[in-house]
């Protein structure tokens, strides 16, 4: 259990020293998501049927080593419609109900809205069993705090769905990061760009109210908890630090419908040492998408989920590895593609058709949840990291819903 | 939009518009001022944009990461369970290949022919098998027009009765008709000019063998693949084809303009239901009696 923040950004830094000992190299045994072939399947329920429990019924079908057996909504559409993507799954209304009757289930997947994450898997920690629980873990302090006690508590595998940490592209990035490549940090910036609506419909009040919660202001942490935390996150990873104080500042720009929780933020997290991370997402604008800045006085990376850059300064050192490195120019930038296996690709002559993942980056993050319950692996994102990673979303959302700065300290980061 | 201005459809209409499948999808819902406030209007053709968009995240044979892309890499090794919306509409690409004579085919293997025949789809087990490591399953022939028939799923359950999307222009749905109470009115390019045909709740695929010459071989060759030969469509076809709305109609619409566009043995004909147009060079029919009106009800038209 970590009790202070220099002895958790140790094991940060000293974590996954497989993924930060290749530099240069994505190798096919880092690029290789979940458990070796031939591991018994391990019995999956799933409880949540929205768009992410969808699309996590979609890649853990690719995998021989899981195999739903339930799944669970208190929402009956979703439910029809959600176990129709779980081909011999039983379906549940209620997952206490579901837990009781399915002694099969090795694993529970929490993909529910995140105000309700924490009954969901304190309930299957508690039971033994091995919990993936969507990102952020939570809405509240509290229930963060709440989650990562019932799973310290519990002896086993306790993922949270942080899917940067996973990301081949993203760990390649790190290992260059850990490796000084970029020098001095200068700042970091992220977004989150997407046109849409953030709306359902729904054909009664308490519906619309179960299936709009991201636009309850009751319950919701609004772009910067429910986006912004897997970004923060990334940052957070990649250079071993957390943010000491957030402000930021939200407004109506588009979906003027009578929605309370902002379409458009921005907000400024300030670290100890000087750096700024800037990050602003909105849902009226699509433009350059999702992504994440690291600038260095050395080189900058640019991380846009399942594609990966690095820009060198002109007076930075030239590495082996780049001269047939595959190169993008992004106006007058030319950032080198960051790909997995580009050795192996490069003397194919195939190097171009390794850019981007073969995966999403869900998939991977999976994948890794699977490897740690069947193999032991170290689990790539625990409780104690999902809690620090939500409790800084909650601070921002706080700032900009206040228009006050937010203090981030080590209570905060415990959930207290 | 002819015989109405852009600006006074947008006034009655909710027109939303999304990028998937490699062209633009819309949606114009018309506004029922009596009993739907202008934000629901546009959560329901948000709710079916999303459908389309989650459909190419699953089905596009160009994105890496789709359920399709991975039935690719894998298929060939095991039998690979999938859910049961992907695998009905794999068995819809089975009855197409059957009732197209082979012309539809959802498969492609490098220029070998009929593809599809190397493909094993398990009823029982809810598995696809590749039987050649050359084969890949495309459902570009198919994917706009079951976008369609989801999306618009979407908005009727909902209790929309008027709505028209299309997808690229060449896929069409129509549910109901048009606020004026005529049928919904599509452009269509033919070898004379331009022809409209009057939609209420059908589905219109418009599929047109496209000949291009390429550079490096100076030989033309089209964009549509002739499975009984496993190389691009040598001929300049074009053909139309409306289905009345029952399940799949926009799948079903999709299957026969594109195998009509390549040129369908005389055993192998649409069946009762569906109605449309070939023209293959200076040669031109129609079939299931269809015609090309004589006159405009012009209101609501999308060109």
């Amino acid at each position: 259990m970590v009790t202070d923040r220099r002895g958790f950004l140790s094991r940060t830094l000293v974590g996954g020293a497989a993924a930060t000992a290749l530099l240069g190299e994505l190798t096919p045994e880092l690029l290789a998501a979940g458990p070796s072939r031939g591991a018994d399947p391990v019995g999956v329920a799933l409880i949540g049927l929205g768009r992410q429990g969808r699309a996590i019924l979609g890649e853990l079908g690719k995998y021989e080593s899981a195999k739903v057996v339930a799944v669970c909504d208190s929402d009956a559409a979703r439910l029809e419609s959600g176990a129709r993507r779980a081909p011999g799954a039983e379906a549940f209304a209620d997952f206490r109900a579901m837990l009781d009757k399915r002694k099969d289930v090795g694993a529970v997947i929490v993909a529910t809205p995140t105000h309700l994450h924490k009954d969901a898997a304190v309930e299957a920690a508690g039971r033994g069993l091995h919990v993936y629980c969507e990102g952020p873990m939570a809405s509240t302090l509290e229930d963060a705090a709440a989650i990562a006690g019932a799973a310290r508590a519990s002896k086993t595998v306790f993922q949270v769905g942080m899917e940067g940490r996973s990301n081949p592209i993203y760990k390649l990035a790190r290992s260059f990061v850990k490796a000084d490549v970029l020098k001095a940090l200068v700042s970091a910036r992220a977004q989150h760009h997407q046109k849409t609506t953030w709306r359902t419909s729904a054909d009664d009040p308490a519906r619309d109210r179960a299936l709009n919660w991201r636009l309850d202001d009751q319950v919701s942490t609004g772009l910067a908890g429910e986006l912004g935390t897997h970004q923060f996150d990334v940052v957070h990873w990649f250079i071993g630090d957390y943010p000491v104080s957030v402000r930021g500042r939200g407004s109506i720009r588009l979906h003027d419908d009578g929605r309370k929780v902002a379409d458009t933020i921005e907000c400024e997290l300030a670290f100890k040492s000087g750096l700024v991370m800037n990050y602003r997402a909105t849902l009226a604008n699509s433009v350059e998408g999702k992504y994440e800045l690291i600038c260095g006085s050395s080189a900058t990376v640019k991380l846009a989920w399942t594609a990966g850059w690095m820009f060198k300064e002109a007076d930075s050192p030239t590495q082996g590895w780049e001269v047939y490195a595959n190169r993008q120019q992004f106006h007058n930038d030319e950032g080198i593609t960051l790909i997995a296996d580009a050795t192996k690709l490069a003397a194919q002559g195939k190097l171009k058709e390794g850019v981007g993942l073969p995966n999403s980056p869900l998939y991977y993050s999976l994948g890794d949840f699977l490897k740690s319950v069947s193999e032991g692996a170290p689990v790539a994102c625990g409780a104690d990291e999902g809690l620090r990673a939500a409790a800084v979303g909650i601070l921002a959302h706080q700032a900009i819903v206040t228009g006050q700065e937010r203090s981030i300290d080590e209570r905060a980061l415990r959930g207290a | 939009m002819a015989g109405e201005s852009f600006a006074a459809v947008q006034r009655e209409a909710v027109v939303a518009a999304r990028a998937a499948m490699g062209t633009r999808f819309e949606i114009v819902l018309p506004l029922d001022r009596r009993r739907e406030s202008r934000d629901r209007t546009v959560t329901l053709a948000e709710d079916a944009l999303d459908v389309v968009e989650e459909l190419h995240a699953r089905l596009s044979a160009h994105d890496p990461t789709s359920l399709i892309s991975f039935l690719n890499r894998e298929a060939a090794r095991r039998s690979v369970p999938v859910d049961e919306d992907l695998f009905d509409l794999l068995a819809v690409c089975d009855r197409g290949w059957a009732a197209t004579g082979g012309v539809f085919d959802a498969a492609w293997s490098g220029g070998v022919a009929r593809a599809w025949e190397r493909i094993e789809l398990d009823a029982g087990r809810g598995t696809v098998r590749f039987l050649d490591d050359r084969v890949r399953l495309d459902l570009g022939g198919i994917a706009k027009g079951h976008a369609l028939d989801v999306a618009g799923d979407v908005l009727a359950r909902a209790g929309v009765r008027s709505a028209f999307l299309h997808g690229g222009t060449s896929s069409v749905r129509a549910i109901g008709g048009s606020p004026a109470g005529a049928p919904w009115g599509v452009g269509v390019r033919r070898g004379v000019g331009v022809g409209r045909i009057w939609l209420c709740d059908a589905s219109l695929s418009v599929s047109r063998a496209r000949v291009t010459r390429m550079d490096s071989d100076a030989c033309e060759v089209g964009h549509i693949i002739d499975t009984r030969t496993g190389e691009p469509a040598a001929v300049a076809g074009c053909s139309g084809v409306v289905c009345a709305d029952t399940q799949d109609a926009g799948a079903w619409a999709e299957i026969w303009s594109t195998a009509l566009a390549v040129g369908v043995a005389e055993e192998h004909r649409p069946g009762p239901g569906l109605r449309g147009f070939v023209e293959m060079g200076d040669q031109a029919r129609t079939f299931g009696g269809f015609e090309w009106p004589s006159h405009d009800p012009v209101r609501w038209e999308v060109a």
